[in-house]
């Protein structure tokens, strides 16, 4: 085997490793983040006009308006 | 059904609605036809509006597509993918058939959500698009992957579930039914939201979130580029890759050699494959080509491109339009109010909503009905418990 190769073998059986508790790294994993909040509220009342719902297109300029605006009221 | 609906349908039968049906149930005019015991011609007949199928006829296409009657009836415009418009990747290997399945299930997929906004309120969309240039270099990428974490209030470290960080910006994600594994996800803007299909793929938590993330890529980044080109998917894996693995961490944390038990540490932690990891390290200079070519060699002779160690469980799935269904129980709103609604079949909603592993009748076989093979439940065809389009063939070819 050139010797290149060499490196590649592993020195460990990963089903083993598997079964091995990993120290956690520097992050939490992302198995144990707390979920994204999917928010679904009922209406009041049905909303016959819901085919074209609020829609928020985030303009990063905006947000950096309102950024400035919070500041200048402070 | 009874025999006054299909006259009731016949006069406003939608041609449209014909094709959709049609095609997410994997059948050619030809086949159909068969079904129907009338020639392929009629049937492109019907689909182009140049003929009206009989009451009759209309009856045999509800029981042998397992669609209500009232769904070939006018009503709102079905709105269509339109196909030169939908981020495909890796179309080449599905079929014809498998890809327009695909499509009807994605406008499915935009009724029914159409249909729960009039009930409740979903995610506000929260997206900025930009425009990529095809030739935008790849830091460009990873810096907007960057703004759009920032944007979404991601801190460092991994992203915790990637479908419902989607949902919960706004972002409808659906999943395909079984066994058509040969199309990749997709995604496509509707209207008023975007839509997200992922591939049945329960099993594989890795491919499930890479793929959410390169869909969000191209719905941030391509929404006017043609899609199919090669320079857009790859931009959009750029994307998944940075949004999924930020640069500023990674650096730190993927090995400079190739350490496997390091990289499979790293897979549980971030939640992305190895070979997202290998690829990665890659792009970050951490390794160089043929390092990440022996990697990807060697893990070919393992079989570990097609099964690597360190499985996740399974994958991530859509929650969206179950909570809203969850939510409306309180007001007796039901999935079967849902099929009426969009006018779909329950199975059709039950899949699009990811409520297909719930517990769910039992099939049962009524002979005595046209189109004998038809399992169906309780008063119509809208109920047919109809799972998947290979499925739905078998049945139909037995």
């Amino acid at each position: 085997m050139p010797e290149k190769w060499e490196w590649v073998e592993p020195l460990f059986e990963f089903e083993a490793l598997e079964m091995v508790p990993q120290p956690p790294a520097g992050f939490t994993p992302f198995g144990e983040m707390e979920e994204p909040d999917v928010r679904v509220d009922l209406l009041v009342e049905d909303d016959p006009e819901a085919d074209e719902p609020d829609l928020e297109v985030v303009d990063e300029a905006d947000r950096e308006d309102e950024a400035n605006e919070d500041e200048d009221s402070v | 059904m009874s025999v006054d609906d299909a006259h009731r349908v016949a006069p406003i039968f939608d041609p449209a609605r014909l094709e959709l049906a049609r095609k997410y149930r994997g059948f050619t005019k030809a086949e159909l036809a068969e079904e129907i015991e009338v020639s392929a011609a009629a049937v492109s007949q019907y689909e182009l509006g140049y003929a009206k199928p009989s009451p009759a006829v209309v009856a045999k296409l509800s029981l042998s597509l397992g669609f209500p009657l009232q769904w070939f009836s006018q009503g709102r415009p079905v709105v269509r993918v339109d196909t030169a418009g939908a981020h495909f990747r890796s179309l080449r290997a599905a079929s014809q058939r498998e890809r327009e399945h695909a499509f009807a299930q994605a406008e499915f997929t935009w009724e029914i959500a159409q249909a729960l906004e009039r009930k409740v309120r979903f995610p506000v969309l929260h997206m900025r698009p930009t425009k990529v240039s095809a030739d935008a270099e790849g830091a460009h990428i990873e810096d907007y992957a960057y703004q759009v974490r920032r944007a979404w209030d991601l801190n460092r470290g991994p992203v915790p579930n990637v479908v419902r960080l989607l949902e919960s910006r706004g972002i409808v994600v659906t999943r395909l039914s079984a066994d058509t594994r040969r199309v990749d996800a997709f995604s496509y803007h509707f209207p008023t939201r975007p839509v997200v299909v992922l591939a049945d793929d329960k099993a594989n938590k890795t491919r499930g979130r890479f793929d959410a993330a390169h869909e969000l890529g191209h719905l941030l980044m391509h929404s006017d580029a043609e899609p199919g080109n090669r320079i857009l998917e790859q931009q959009a894996h750029t994307f998944a890759g940075a949004f999924l693995m930020p640069a500023e961490d990674m650096t730190s944390e993927l090995p400079s050699k190739l350490d496997w038990p390091t990289l499979l540490q790293l897979k549980q932690t971030w939640g992305v494959s190895i070979a997202a990891l290998l690829y990665r390290a890659r792009t970050l200079g951490i390794i160089s080509e043929p390092t990440y070519r022996r990697a990807i060699t060697y893990m070919s002779k393992r079989n570990w491109r097609k099964e690597e160690p360190g499985d996740l469980g399974p994958a991530e799935q859509p929650t969206i339009m179950k909570k809203a269904l969850s939510l409306l129980a309180s007001r007796n709103y039901t999935v079967d109010d849902l099929a009426d609604a969009t006018r779909l079949p329950v199975d059709v909603v039950r899949l699009v909503a990811s409520l297909q592993d719930d517990d769910r009748p039992a099939i049962q076989f009524d002979e005595g009905t046209v189109g004998s093979s038809l399992p169906t439940i309780g008063r119509s065809a809208r109920d047919a418990q109809v799972l998947d389009l290979p499925s739905w063939r078998k049945r139909n070819s037995n």
